[in-house]
C-alpha cells in the first residue's frame, strides 16, 4: 500500500474561495485509510507548534476521488485509485500538507 | 510532504539569471564559491546580469500588468544570523527587460557563508488583480539564492597556536580539539583547534594549510583525519546524541550529525557504538580508512 | 576597524565560574586581568585587542557601575539604566563586528578575566549561562551589545535612540527569536520605533508583543521583510499588532 504526490499543490478558487488542490494516488492493497496533516510552514524553521491568539489553521474543506465529496478529515479509497485533496489555506502563511495511507482494514481492527 | 504558497506564482523561467561577477579594480571575475582571503575589511563589490519578463510574471501570478513588483537581493550571513537588503530595483512589466543588479557589500556584518537571496517581490498588487494572486507588500514570487564561503575553513575550524604548559594540556601532546559539550549549542565559538607552540612542525603545516610542503601533507592529513575521529568518538561517546534528532542548522549536534553520515554512511550509530565498544581496534582501522589518513600524502 | 578578543577556553571560564562565586565582587577587584594564559586568538584576520584597549575598557565599564552603585548593592532601577549605558558604551568602543561578537568565549573572557568583580555585582546569584560561553541571549555583557547592535540606527544623531524602547525581558523574547524572524534588523529596528504607538487597548505589553512576534513569525516564510520600504515595513508591524489585539479581545471575552 502506497500514497504517491502526483501533483504539487496548486492555489485555485473554488466557490469563490482560494484554494489549494492536490492530487495523489493510491496503490497496492485497499480499501485504504487517508489522512492529512495540515500545518503552517515556517518554512527552513520548521512547523509551527504554538500558534498566535485565535489565528487560522489550514483545513481541510474535501476529498474528490471524481465520484463524490467528502467533507471528513480522513477518508477511505479503493486502491489503486486517485483522489484530490482541497485544503483551505491560512492567508499569507505557507502550508504543510503530509497525507499518509493505512489500510483501512487493519485500521478498523486495531 | 508538501509545502504550498497561498498565492500564485510564476515558472521559474520567468527569470534567466546571469552569473555573480566580483568587480576589483578594472577587472571582473566570476565570483568564486569560496573567498578565503575575505576578511571584515573586505568591500565586496558584486554584479549580476539578469532577463526578467516582468509581463508574464504578472499575469502568471494572476497580477494586473500594473502591479507594482521588485527585483530585490537580499544578503544573509551564517556566522551572526543577520540578513539584510543590499540591493533593489522595479520590475518593469515587460517580457525580456535586461537587467542588471550591482552594489557594494561591507563585510562587517557577514562571515562564514554568504547567502545572496535575488528575489521578485510584491509591492503592491494593482486593481483588477486575481483573487488567487498575491496581495500584500513583500511577498515573494520567485527567489534564487546562491550561497559563497567567506573565510574558507577557516570559519568552521579556527585556530589557535598556543603553549600547552599555559592552558594546562599536556604539554607534549600535538594538538587539542576544544569542543562544546552542550550538543544545542551553536558550532561556530564552541569548536577551536589548538596546536602547540612546542611542536614546531605541527605549527608549521597548519601555518602552511594553503601551500603546504610534502612534509606538512603528511601531517595534515594526520591533524584532518584525527580531527574526524575525535568528532566521531565524541558521537559515538556522548548518550545524549540522537543522530536522528534535528538539531538546529550550525549547532554541534547538527554537526556531529553531518561528519557521521559523511564518514560512516552505511552504518547506524548503535552498531558503530557496539563495535567501538567491543571491537576498538577494528574501529580505529575503519576511522582510518573512512578520513583516508596518510592516501593523498 | 575590527578589533578581535581573546575565546576564553571552556575548562578555564568553568574554573573561574566556580571559584568566584564564593568571593565578595568588591574583592574580584583584585582578580581582574587583561590577558589569561588559556585566553587564545583564532589564526584569523583582523587587529587583536592591545592591552591599553581592555584597560580602557574596564575603566569605562567600572565607572558607569559606580554610578550605579557598585560595588555596593543596586536598586533594580539602577540595573536598568546600568544595562542601557553599558550596551551603548560597548557597541560603540569594542570594535567588534557581528560574526565575532557571535563567537560566545569571547564574551567569557570579557566576563570573567576583564570584569569578574562588575560580572558578580550585576548577577549576584548568577547561573552559569551570565557569564559562561553557552548562550549568547543570556549573557551579562553579550546580550547588551547584541541590543545595542539590533536596535542601533547608525546613520541618526542618536544612534541609540531604540535601545530602551523594550525592557529587559521583552527584549528578550526578540532576541531569542532572531533566527526565526531572520535576522532582520530592520524588521526588529522597525519594531522597536513603531511599538511605543501602537494601541495596546490596555493588554500587557509583553501579551501583546509575544502575539505580534508569533505573528510575524509566521508570515516570514513568504513576506520578505527586507524588501520593504521601512514605512511599510511599519505599517506591516501596526496590521499584525492590530490583530493581536483584536484577537486579545475576543479570548478575553470568550474567557469571561
Amino acid at each position: 500500500m502506497s500514497v504517491a504526490e502526483l501533483t504539487e499543490p496548486t492555489v485555485d478558487e473554488r466557490d469563490g474561495r482560494v484554494v489549494l488542490a492536490q492530487r495523489f494516488a493510491v496503490s497496492g492493497p485497499g480499501p485504504v485509510l487517508l489522512r492529512a496533516r495540515l500545518s503552517v510552514g515556517l518554512g527552513e524553521r520548521g512547523r509551527e507548534d504554538d500558534a498566535p491568539v485565535g489565528a487560522a489553521r489550514p483545513e481541510i474543506l474535501y476529498w474528490d476521488n471524481g465520484v463524490g465529496l467528502r467533507r471528513t478529515e480522513d477518508c477511505v479509497v479503493d486502491s489503486p485509485s486517485e483522489i484530490e485533496l482541497v485544503v483551505l489555506p491560512v492567508p499569507d502563511t505557507i502550508t504543510d500538507i503530509v497525507v499518509s495511507g493505512a489500510r483501512a482494514e487493519e485500521v478498523a481492527a486495531s | 510532504m508538501s509545502r504550498a504558497y497561498p498565492y500564485r506564482r510564476p515558472p521559474a523561467d520567468v527569470v534567466a539569471t546571469g552569473p555573480w561577477l566580483r568587480v576589483t579594480g578594472d577587472s571582473l571575475e566570476e565570483l568564486p564559491l569560496d573567498l578565503p582571503d575575505w576578511d571584515y575589511e573586505t568591500i565586496l563589490h558584486l554584479r549580476r546580469p539578469l532577463r526578467v519578463d516582468g509581463f508574464r510574471a504578472r499575469q502568471a501570478c494572476g497580477l494586473s500588468p500594473d502591479s507594482a513588483v521588485t527585483l530585490t537581493v537580499v544578503w544573509a550571513a551564517a556566522n551572526s544570523s543577520l540578513r539584510g537588503q543590499a540591493w533593489q530595483g522595479s520590475l518593469p512589466a515587460l517580457d525580456g527587460a535586461e537587467l542588471q543588479i550591482d552594489f557594494d557589500l561591507p563585510g562587517d556584518e557577514l562571515g562564514g557563508r554568504l547567502d545572496l537571496e535575488t528575489s521578485l517581490i510584491l509591492r503592491a498588487a494593482g486593481t483588477g488583480s486575481s483573487a488567487t494572486a498575491p496581495s500584500r507588500p513583500g511577498s515573494v514570487l520567485w527567489r534564487e539564492v546562491h550561497s559563497v564561503m567567506l573565510q574558507g575553513d577557516a570559519v568552521l575550524f579556527p585556530l589557535a597556536i598556543v603553549d600547552f604548559e599555559q592552558v594546562r594540556y599536556p604539554s607534549g601532546a600535538a594538538w587539542h580539539l576544544e569542543l562544546s559539550e552542550d550538543l544545542d549549542s551553536q558550532a561556530l565559538g564552541s569548536i577551536l583547534l589548538l596546536a602547540n607552540k612546542r611542536r614546531p612542525v605541527v605549527v608549521g603545516a597548519l601555518e602552511n594549510a594553503a601551500d603546504p610542503s610534502d612534509a606538512d601533507r603528511l601531517v595534515l592529513s594526520t591533524v584532518q583525519s584525527e580531527v574526524i575521529r575525535s568528532l566521531v568518538e565524541r558521537a559515538v561517546v556522548d548518550k545524549d546524541f540522537d543522530p536522528t534528532h534535528d538539531y538546529a542548522t550550525g549547532t554541534v549536534g547538527a554537526l556531529l550529525a553531518s561528519v557521521l553520515r559523511a564518514t560512516f554512511p552505511d552504518r547506524d550509530l548503535d552498531a558503530l557504538r557496539r563495535e567501538r565498544q567491543h571491537e576498538p581496534i577494528l574501529f580505529t582501522t575503519r576511522l582510518q580508512n573512512a578520513t583516508g589518513l596518510l592516501a593523498g600524502a | 576597524m575590527s578589533i578581535l578578543y581573546p575565546r576564553l577556553l571552556d575548562s578555564a571560564a568553568t574554573e573561574l565560574y566556580q571559584r568566584y562565586q564564593h568571593v565578595e565582587p568588591g574583592e574580584l577587584t583584585n582578580e581582574h586581568a587583561f590577558a589569561h594564559p588559556s585566553a587564545v586568538f583564532a589564526a584569523t584576520g583582523g587587529h587583536r585587542v592591545p592591552r591599553e584597549h581592555l584597560q580602557d575598557l574596564r575603566e569605562r565599564v567600572v565607572k558607569i557601575a559606580e554610578e550605579a552603585g557598585f560595588p555596593g548593592g543596586g536598586r533594580r532601577r539602577a540595573h536598568t539604566d546600568f544595562d542601557l549605558d553599558i550596551a551603548k558604551l560597548l557597541h560603540e568602543r569594542m570594535g567588534l563586528v557581528a560574526a565575532e561578537a557571535s563567537v560566545r568565549p569571547i564574551w567569557a573572557f570579557l566576563a570573567l578575566v576583564v570584569l569578574p568583580d562588575v560580572s558578580f555585582w550585576r548577577y549576584r546569584e548568577p547561573t552559569g549561562d551570565r557569564f559562561l560561553a553557552t548562550d549568547i541571549t543570556r549573557h551579562v555583557w553579550g546580550r547588551l551589545w547584541w541590543r545595542a547592535h539590533l536596535t542601533a540606527v547608525p546613520t541618526e544623531t542618536d544612534p541609540y535612540r531604540l535601545i530602551g524602547t523594550f525592557n529587559e525581558s521583552d527584549f528578550d523574547q526578540i532576541f531569542a527569536r532572531r533566527a526565526g524572524l531572520g535576522g532582520s534588523r530592520a524588521l526588529i529596528r522597525a519594531l522597536s520605533d513603531v511599538w511605543p504607538s501602537v494601541a495596546k487597548s490596555g493588554f500587557a505589553d509583553r501579551r501583546v508583543l509575544r502575539d505580534v512576534l508569533k505573528r510575524l513569525l509566521r508570515t516570514a516564510p513568504i513576506i520578505e521583510f527586507d524588501a520593504l520600504d521601512y514605512a511599510d515595513l511599519c505599517d506591516e508591524i501596526r496590521r499584525e499588532a492590530a490583530a493581536s489585539v483584536t484577537a486579545i479581545r475576543a479570548e478575553d471575552q470568550r474567557a469571561q
